[in-house]
């Protein structure tokens, strides 16, 4: 246990910059060789950001929190979810106490109101009323209890009646529910198949179409033209060039063609649908080309879902910010695996 | 014949696969791989453009191999770790440049972006949330409010009381939490870039 725990702050001090350079060195070098640490180093990851949006980190974790860890802009959007998340679930938590707690005091203040009047009650009886109305007053209440004592025992029967009602509801709903798996085994070993289907027809149209030689599509290889470039002043006729990105493709190598010019390097934003930023790089050199340049970026297949994007090509100056170059239009569709 | 320095980056990148391993759809997956690791490493360690330095390192390593360079070594991320120290070292001493996200608006035309006050920003966060919790499964809901309306200083005994209330191990709570936080992150981040 004190090896997990010694484990666990280790990676915590790593994430607050607080090891020394012998220590930083010696994880780093395990960290890259270990893909399980990887893992675990985005756990605790995000149980400190969680930790530190509920408060619960000590004041020189905290510090360090602010000033080292929070550098990064992921992190602190990471942040803005822990703190919506904590005050969303502080919020659905009094709401819960409060359900609980109402019919409680409801209750309390029920029986308070009881006793107070009980004493006068009792006061009446002994002093004002004749014989023969208590004689019947207790005739009533024979009366009532007997009649109470009936409907005790009715309700009693409908409880067992609900309570049989429960378990064969709960009898049948395990029915269902073991139903519904073994429907829904059925229908993932179906879907297996049919994916096996389809890849093994992939398969079979490809043997009869393809050289044997043929390199499988893991990366996709496309050039961006500078005719499919708009300018972001001069504008330009809007062409959107299609990427037709297969299943089983890993990295996409783009190649980006881009007039000469005096800026020293390029910063590359890739938008889903012209909003979402779903891949960027910064500080990227270009490459001559002819009387061009190019820019060539790897970009994880993983990242190209299916839709429109809008590849945004800003340049930056030795001095002073980066200016929007233009952009290109890009269509990727996902085809079936070829491989 | 001459090859231009785009083919030349190619050869690099090409190389740096065969490297990492013979088999083409392993290396593309080593890369993948290591890349976000690398990554992780750099942000950790504070670099501003962590995706970029992890392209430098192995741009780096392309360049060496396709310039014969033998690299012998039983584990690659080994030799990866020291060339990464290296970009490190370098960006360090770099001045600090601007980030794309903190580019003034005027800059990026037709983006269309709106002012938003602070209070609207999160009653538009606090929005993406509830829909992207009522995605989730009542059981899953449940759980993740749970663990963020827990005294997290009382951490250790409130998981191990929610782990055997499920009858699970505390490890397997954590990456249930895990996974169940990153898918919901997702929806959120994915509701509110619309």
């Amino acid at each position: 246990m004190s090896s997990q725990n010694d484990h666990h702050a280790l990676i915590v001090n790593y994430l607050l910059g607080r090891l020394s350079e012998t220590e930083l060195e010696s994880f780093e070098r395990n960290y890259l060789a270990d893909e399980s640490l990887f893992e675990e180093l985005q756990e605790v990851e995000d149980e400190l950001i969680d930790d530190f949006a509920s408060d619960a980190l000590t004041i020189d974790q905290k510090l360090a929190f602010e000033k080292y860890f929070l550098r990064s802009s992921e992190r602190r959007e990471k942040l803005a979810f822990a703190t919506a998340m904590t005050e969303r679930a502080v919020a659905w938590q009094k709401g819960t106490l409060v359900s609980i707690e109402t019919p409680a005091r409801d209750l309390s203040s029920v029986e308070l109101f009881d006793n107070s009047n009980s004493k006068q009650h009792l006061l009446f009886w002994q002093d004002s009323v004749p014989a023969w109305r208590q004689w019947v007053a207790v005739a009533a209440a024979v009366l009532l209890a007997v009649v109470i004592g009936v409907l005790w025992f009715r309700n009693r029967e409908l409880q067992r009646q609900v309570i049989t009602t429960d378990a064969n509801y709960a009898r049948l709903r395990q029915e269902v529910d073991a139903q519904s798996k073994a429907t829904a085994e059925t229908k993932a070993e179906l879907s297996a198949e049919q994916q096996q289907t389809q890849m093994l027809e992939s398969q079979v149209e490809q043997l009869q179409t393809s050289p044997p030689d043929k390199i499988h599509d893991t990366i996709v290889n496309i050039v961006l033209g500078i005719d499919y470039l708009v300018g972001a002043t001069r504008g330009g006729e809007k062409k959107v060039k299609t990427l037709a990105v297969p299943a089983n493709a890993r990295l996409v190598r783009l190649t980006l063609n881009v007039a000469a010019s005096s800026f020293e390097s390029f910063n590359i934003l890739l938008r889903r649908d012209g909003e979402r930023v779903v891949w960027r790089r910064s500080g990227l050199k270009a490459k001559p080309a002819g009387d061009r340049r190019r820019l060539n970026l790897t970009i994880p297949a993983e990242t190209l879902l299916l839709g429109d994007y809008q590849v945004l090509v800003l340049g930056a100056p030795p001095e002073g910010d980066a200016e929007l170059i233009g952009r290109y239009f890009l269509k990727v569709e996902r085809k079936r695996a070829t491989k | 014949m001459a090859i231009d320095r785009s083919q030349q980056q190619d050869l690099a990148f090409h190389a740096l696969l065969d490297w990492l391993n013979p088999n083409r759809d392993r290396a593309a997956d080593d890369y993948v791989r290591l890349h976000r690791r690398l990554a992780k490493m750099f942000e950790a360690r504070g670099c501003l453009t962590p995706e970029d330095c992890a392209d430098e390192t192995f741009n780096r390593i392309g360049s060496q191999l396709i310039e014969g360079k033998e690299i012998r070594t039983d584990n690659p991320t080994f030799y990866i770790n020291g060339v990464a120290r290296h970009v490190l070292l370098e960006q360090w001493s770099k001045p600090v440049q601007e980030q794309i996200e903190d580019l003034p608006a005027e800059k990026l035309p037709q983006d269309n972006h709106r002012e938003l006050n602070e209070k609207q920003e999160k009653e538009r966060w606090h929005s993406c949330l509830e829909k992207c919790l009522q995605t989730l499964p009542q059981e899953s809901r449940q759980l993740l409010l749970e663990y963020y309306a827990e005294d997290k200083t009382q951490k250790i005994e409130t998981r191990s009381r929610m782990a055997k209330q499920l009858g699970v191990a505390a490890g397997v709570l954590r990456n249930r939490i895990f996974k169940l936080r990153n898918s919901l992150r997702g929806c959120v981040a994915t509701c509110l870039a619309r």
